[in-house]
């Protein structure tokens, strides 16, 4: 398929047909040539590089349906990473010359000020406590379950509060 | 009417009288048809004439033929009564009537949205259509169904109060344990 590509004054490439009583009327203002398919996709490839990506995320309107969903993902992904971190850790110690046993971990965190102890702790469980409980709710939905939109709302709250009350048991624990 | 080229012999009617009671016309024409033209839509003043519901369209404009100058905001005032339904109709309606350099595309051809998904468990969950199993085949990839990652934005916008996530999560779950 051929690409037609307009030049001369500011192109206006038709997307749609006019209606037949303008295109009647009104003189062609503007010259075409023809370039083919790969042109085209050159032409666009270049424009791609420098176009700005729209406002998608900045301005659709905040809900519980999506906020809880990215909430979701990004705890998910941030407690991925601590755990591959810790894990290869323990490939790291022994060139680093850290030793990394339980005895070293808890003679470390006993020499920490009170306030850097809970602070890390909330850090750890708070988005563990809330990716674990939407986790849940998430396989309910994938069994057909609570997927009308006040379930939604309501099970979205219930984590939420759920995910506050469990990351303070797990903190003062 | 002369005879030109024989190209589309056009007939409005075939019986002198219909069923319901009208006379009509058969008229025959060898005219090309791209020589007709549509009679020019006049709007009468009438009192029964609906009020303009007007709308603001705000679109995010950038020129590719200028890339430094930022993007920015436009605004178009679209009259809804004069309009089709979909915003596909708006912004068709806008290049036409208002600002021929709106340039738009679209590519739906992989992408299922959650109405074309709610319109296919429509049919998967019917008894009477025997096409279920085709209909599940053609989702077996990884677009056009299971790019759904159960957010529900569809269910709590849909204007219609349908619940496209619902028959999303059924559709996996016939895909998953047939």
């Amino acid at each position: 398929m051929l690409a037609v590509r307009a030049i001369g004054l500011r192109p206006a490439l038709r997307a749609s047909r006019p209606s037949a009583a303008l295109f009647r009327t009104a003189k062609r203002q503007i010259k075409t040539e023809t370039i083919s398919q790969a042109e085209a996709r050159l032409i666009l490839d270049r424009q791609r590089l420098h176009r700005p990506s729209s406002p998608h995320f900045t301005i659709y309107e905040p809900q519980v349906t999506w906020l809880l969903s990215i909430a979701h993902r990004v705890t998910g992904s941030a407690l991925s990473v601590g755990l591959y971190a810790f894990f290869l850790s323990y490939l790291a110690a022994p060139v680093v010359g850290i030793p990394l046993d339980s005895a070293h971990i808890v003679e470390f965190v006993h020499g920490l000020p009170e306030w850097i102890k809970y602070a890390g702790k909330t850090v750890i469980a708070a988005p563990f406590a809330f990716h674990s409980l939407n986790g849940v709710r998430h396989l309910v939905w994938d069994t057909t379950k609570l997927l009308n939109n006040n379930a939604v709302r309501t099970s979205g709250y219930a984590v939420l509060a759920g995910a506050i009350a469990g990351t303070a048991a797990l903190v003062v624990m | 009417m002369s005879l030109v080229g024989g190209v589309v012999a056009r007939q409005c009617a075939r019986s002198a009288r219909n069923g319901f009671g009208f006379t009509t016309r058969t008229i025959a024409s060898s005219a090309r048809l791209s020589l007709a033209q549509p009679v020019p839509k006049e709007q009468p003043a009438e009192p029964s004439a609906k009020a303009p519901l007007v709308k603001e369209f705000k679109i995010y404009r950038w020129d590719p033929e200028q890339p430094e100058q930022k993007p920015r905001l436009q605004s178009y005032k679209v009259d809804l009564n004069q309009c089709g339904p979909m915003i596909l109709d708006a912004l068709i309606k806008i290049k036409n009537e208002m600002d021929p350099t709106l340039t738009f595309r679209r590519s739906c051809h992989v992408y299922l949205g959650p109405a074309a998904l709610l319109h296919a468990y429509r049919w998967i969950a019917d008894s009477r259509d025997s096409y279920g199993a085709d209909r599940k085949e053609k989702l077996q990839n990884t677009f056009s169904l299971y790019r759904c990652h159960t957010i529900l934005n569809c269910s709590r916008t849909c204007p219609k109060g349908l619940e496209p996530g619902t028959a999303i999560a059924r559709i996996k779950l016939e895909m998953a344990t047939n």
